[in-house]
């Protein structure tokens, strides 16, 4: 069963039909439980905002959103932002995170905002994996863009969420430091059966995900099915 | 779905029983001072006794919650521990903390068994890969023995000895194709495990080159390697060199005559970058994606000599040491292959 599900999917802004601004144009796709997804587009080709429905951040005009099995439009604003909390992790280009906490803060403020227990094991090995055994103490600001952008892909992680919406993860770093991150998103996408989907405009940074999804003015123009496999010899 | 509407309608009766509570008393009282008109004794007894009945509902209310969190606590506990295996909370009890306890139990050593059973297959599908490794070998070798015996005899005809030599290539590349295959599963299932240490990388990448330089130079390919003694990575020094191997061998293979391939290694933050470029006839973009699959072909590339199992096992390699590869490629700028290996 795909861990997410979108049916015809529109969003309009404007109500004059003469100006209406499709950016979301009836878009479908489903993904498969750990797969990574990267989605492809030029910018206002609506990538950002597939992504936002995604994670209920916006509501569309028309269609459905299922993530794990749940109707994300059919929730209130207050069920909605219990949701985002407990099984949606983000990922921003600007990494957000709090200034004033440590890693190992910033790491565990949503789980502690939603009042779970820690799975200390579980998290040992996030923390590990990304190789911040030694920053934990350390404040975000005495941190390179890189680490800090581990910081944010644990913090993600840590809830252990249905899916993970990664929002042009590498768009501040310089090319070396974003291919180190791409490949731990990889990584922990396969080490922890992780769902990420990940939106960019970096068609060679796309190359690292399982499947490549190519949006244009709203549509989706490549890669509604996961990518078949090796052809006969 | 039940639960879920459970816990919605307890919350809908805390409303109406505070509401009748409420109204009761307020009746009571309203009805008291109706009844016998303003009387300061009458009034005081009113007050005391609907305070007393309110203080001991809120008494009874929170020793409720009490309960109810204490259980919550017990049932936390008891998860907990089935979970990591220790001793139970509750023995035989005649509680539904104590039932529940044994159903937890029982749904953990179902799953303990499947566990089990599945470990039983693995170890059949490792012995299978074992013994058909193991029976190949022999009628393998001899397959070449004898048509290598046939090849020796003087009075052949040129047919014969062509179709003679079909006979020795494909066996080779049957041979091949078993050591892959088998090395594969074995690293797949676990039966190989990997001893990563934290060392120079240049003996590593030595180690492989010294494998191609003699057919590189039979081609006239140069190869050069610029990386600093001191840049360490985390691997295992055999199964990482037959990975480079791998690369290196498809770089020769696929470069023309007088090309070049460039072996660069560097670290960064977290990984340690092994580059290794050619002057190859490149892959075009659309197949960039899938040339790491198990048998897969380049369509340009199925005039030479493989299988498509090379960049699989490379990767596998690679993947298992905690590492990465990436490809980068143009159809007639050449191709390079960049693997990351861990630093600590």
């Amino acid at each position: 069963m795909p861990i997410l599900r979108i049916e015809h999917l529109k969003k309009y802004y404007g109500k004059d039909p003469q100006t209406t601004v499709k950016a979301l144009d009836d878009v479908s796709l489903s993904v498969e439980k750990g797969e990574f997804v990267a989605i492809v587009g030029t910018s206002g080709s609506g990538k950002s905002t597939l992504l936002h429905m995604l994670g209920g951040l916006d509501r569309a005009t028309a269609g459905k959103v299922f993530v794990d099995g749940n109707d994300i439009f059919a929730m209130s604003d207050e069920k909605l932002t219990i949701f985002r909390r407990r099984s949606v992790g983000f990922v921003f280009q600007s990494y957000n995170l709090v200034p004033i906490l440590n890693v190992l803060e910033n790491i565990l403020l949503p789980i502690e905002l939603d009042g779970g227990s820690i799975d200390q094991t579980y998290l040992d090995e996030v923390i590990r994996a990304l190789g911040l055994q030694e920053k934990i103490h350390n404040l975000p600001s005495n941190l390179s863009g890189g680490q800090q952008q581990r910081v944010a892909i644990a913090r993600a992680l840590a809830t252990k969420p249905s899916i993970i919406l990664a929002d042009e993860p590498t768009g501040n770093l310089d090319s070396k430091t974003s291919q180190e991150v791409l490949i731990l998103l990889k990584q922990m996408s396969e080490k922890f059966n992780q769902t990420i989907v990940m939106i960019t405009h970096n068609e060679s940074i796309a190359q690292t995900a399982d499947r490549i999804i190519r949006i244009e003015d709203g549509r989706i123009v490549s890669g509604h099915a996961a990518s078949s496999g090796a052809s006969p010899l | 779905m039940t639960s879920r509407n459970d816990v919605r309608s307890s919350k809908r009766g805390n409303f109406i029983f505070s509401a009748i509570l409420v109204l009761l008393v307020s009746g009571y009282a309203g009805r008291v001072v109706f009844l016998e008109g303003k009387q300061p004794a009458l009034t005081e007894l009113t007050v005391l006794f609907v305070s007393c009945m309110l203080i001991l509902g809120a008494l009874w209310n929170w020793m409720l919650r009490r309960q109810v969190t204490a259980f919550m606590n017990s049932v936390d506990e008891m998860v907990d521990r089935a979970i990591h295996g220790r001793e139970k909370l509750t023995h035989f009890d005649e509680t539904s903390l104590s039932s529940l306890e044994h159903k937890l139990l029982r749904y953990i050593e179902i799953n303990q068994a499947n566990e089990q059973n599945l470990e039983t297959e693995k170890n059949t599908i490792k012995e299978l890969i074992s013994d058909i490794s193991h029976q190949t070998k022999t009628p393998l070798s001899n397959i070449l023995l004898y048509s290598q015996l046939l090849a020796e005899t003087p009075e052949l005809g040129g047919d014969t000895r062509l179709l003679l030599n079909q006979i020795e290539s494909q066996s080779e590349k049957l041979e091949w194709l078993i050591t892959s295959l088998v090395k594969l599963s074995r690293l797949e299932t676990g039966m190989i495990t990997l001893q990563s240490e934290v060392t120079p990388v240049i003996a590593t990448i030595t180690s492989a080159v010294s494998h191609i330089y003699t057919r590189a130079e039979n081609k006239g390919i140069s190869v050069q390697i610029a990386c600093d003694p001191l840049t360490k990575a985390r691997h295992d020094h055999k199964w990482t060199s037959e990975a480079l191997f791998n690369l290196l061998e498809n770089a020769v293979k696929y470069s023309e005559a007088g090309g070049s391939i460039r072996i660069a290694a560097g670290g960064n933050e977290m990984f340690t970058r092994i580059d290794i470029s050619d002057t190859g006839m490149g892959i075009p973009g659309n197949e960039l994606e899938h040339i790491f699959k198990r048998f897969y072909r380049g369509h340009s590339a199925r005039e030479y000599e493989g299988i498509g199992i090379g960049l699989y096992l490379t990767q596998k390699i690679i993947s298992l040491q905690g590492g990465f590869i990436t490809a980068a490629s143009g159809v007639g700028t050449g191709t390079k292959l960049s693997i990351f290996l861990p630093q600590i």
